[in-house]
């Protein structure tokens, strides 16, 4: 359990604290946030490791730009939106391309999957992470996020039937791991 | 089937909340990494702030040096130029040459270095400065013509001819005035092309100087003038400006 006094009493003096450089204020607001901005770099990593990678370039990322950050709106979407960046710009680095022509018309179909109640969310985020890149980044971003597949193509410079293909794909692979895990109470197609 | 999710939709079922709200803890040591990363940003941002720091201080060092170099440039350049207008303060008293006048006009000279020069300006009709005589009147033009109070043009006529020095000469009780050299030098640089306004300050500086000075200074002066003339070649002693008639 780590020991930090905690200097800084309200959100505003933290944030100022950390516009200031002030490290005690910085490692205050990591220590706050980590738990929250590690869960969004794990569904977007393949694994822990790089999720821990993601984690770190975010952050740096969130100090250095804390002086741009004007008091409107959330703080907390905003250094979730810097996360989520930061795994797209990660994902861009990695995956040049996407292949738009990988899935069949077929494979179109509003694919809806249920979680089971044994199941936990650390199962259903592993499972996320076992996904391809690009259908785990369309996955969070409609699911999670709830971009829609026009924003998701412009974003990932795809198209939107590549985006919906990729979607497709990845509630089709969630929906058969999850029923591999739990064959008795996992209802797949509506 | 139909696409029409085009818009912006809101995650509503259980699974999509949970995996909004899913935290997880990561590696202790995340922090360290993250520490030195930002270590290493304020040690870059401060070295960069000290070599912009060194620059500009560079550059405005360079930049007063430069300013005062031109300036002492400029000022040497004003003296200089100022130093022939400029009366010399010294000491030496130039011998005047003195005449004795009659009517204005210069009559002998009993000076052994100087004589009057008595022409009519028909008698400098002609184009060739290299000619002594005068075409009409017969008159022997003075290799060192003499420029007397009056006659300033009939001299600088002499001057612009021969391409001679001029030496200036005034009765003791003579005033020149600072138009006479004005209009000599108007003559001396010829056919149209007037002297500038550094010779009219140049006449009002000697008329406030010591006039004991006075042929030292105009005898410089017309050497400026002279230098004008060869540079020119102006000989065309009869196509005065019709002011200095």
């Amino acid at each position: 359990m780590h020991l930090l006094r905690e200097r800084y009493h309200t959100e505003k003096e933290l944030i100022e604290g950390c516009q200031s450089g002030k490290r005690a204020a910085q490692e205050q607001l990591y220590r706050k946030y980590k738990g929250m901005l590690f869960g969004i770099c794990l569904r977007y990593a393949p694994d822990r490791t790089s999720a821990e990678d993601l984690l770190q370039e975010g952050f740096v990322k969130i100090f250095f730009r804390i002086s741009s950050y004007d008091h409107k709106g959330s703080f907390e979407g905003w250094m979730k939106r810097i996360m989520v960046n930061t795994a797209l710009d990660e994902y861009r680095k990695k995956n040049r391309q996407i292949a738009t022509d990988t899935f069949t018309e077929a494979v179109h179909q509003d694919l809806a999957f249920e979680m089971p109640a044994e199941g936990s969310m650390e199962t259903l985020v592993q499972l996320i992470q076992e996904l391809p890149d690009g259908c785990r980044t369309v996955f969070n971003l409609y699911e999670v996020e709830g971009y829609a597949h026009k924003e998701i193509a412009e974003m990932l410079g795809i198209s939107e039937g590549a985006s919906r293909s990729q979607l497709s794909y990845a509630k089709a692979k969630l929906s058969e791991r999850l029923k591999n895990l739990f064959p008795k109470t996992y209802a797949v197609v509506r | 089937m139909q696409w029409s999710d085009n818009h912006q939709h809101t995650p509503n079922d259980g699974w999509q909340k949970g995996l909004q709200s899913f935290e997880a803890q990561p590696n202790d040591q995340l922090w360290h990494r993250i520490e030195t990363r930002l270590d290493e940003r304020d040690q870059y941002t401060h070295a960069r702030k000290l070599t912009v720091k060194r620059y500009a201080s560079f550059a405005s060092i360079a930049a007063v040096v430069c300013l005062l170099a031109l300036s002492s440039v400029s000022f040497w350049n004003q003296q200089s130029e100022q130093s022939n207008v400029q009366p010399l303060a010294t000491n030496d008293k130039p011998t005047l040459q003195t005449e004795q006048y009659a009517n204005d006009v210069p009559t002998s000279a009993d000076n052994n270095s100087t004589q009057a020069v008595h022409f009519q300006p028909d008698a400098l009709k002609s184009v060739n400065p290299s000619e002594k005589k005068s075409a009409e009147k017969g008159e022997i033009l003075n290799p060192i013509p003499t420029v007397v109070k009056g006659s300033s043009s009939n001299v600088l006529k002499a001057v612009a001819f021969n391409h001679t020095p001029v030496t200036v000469v005034s009765a003791p009780e003579a005033v020149l005035q600072p138009s006479d050299f004005y209009h000599a030098s108007l003559v001396a640089l010829g056919k149209g092309q007037y002297c500038t306004s550094h010779y009219n300050i140049t006449m009002a500086k000697m008329m406030m100087c010591n006039k004991d000075h006075l042929h030292y200074e105009v005898d410089r002066m017309l050497r400026v003038v002279e230098d004008k003339i060869a540079s020119h070649c102006l000989c065309m002693a009869e196509e005065y400006p019709s002011d200095c008639e």
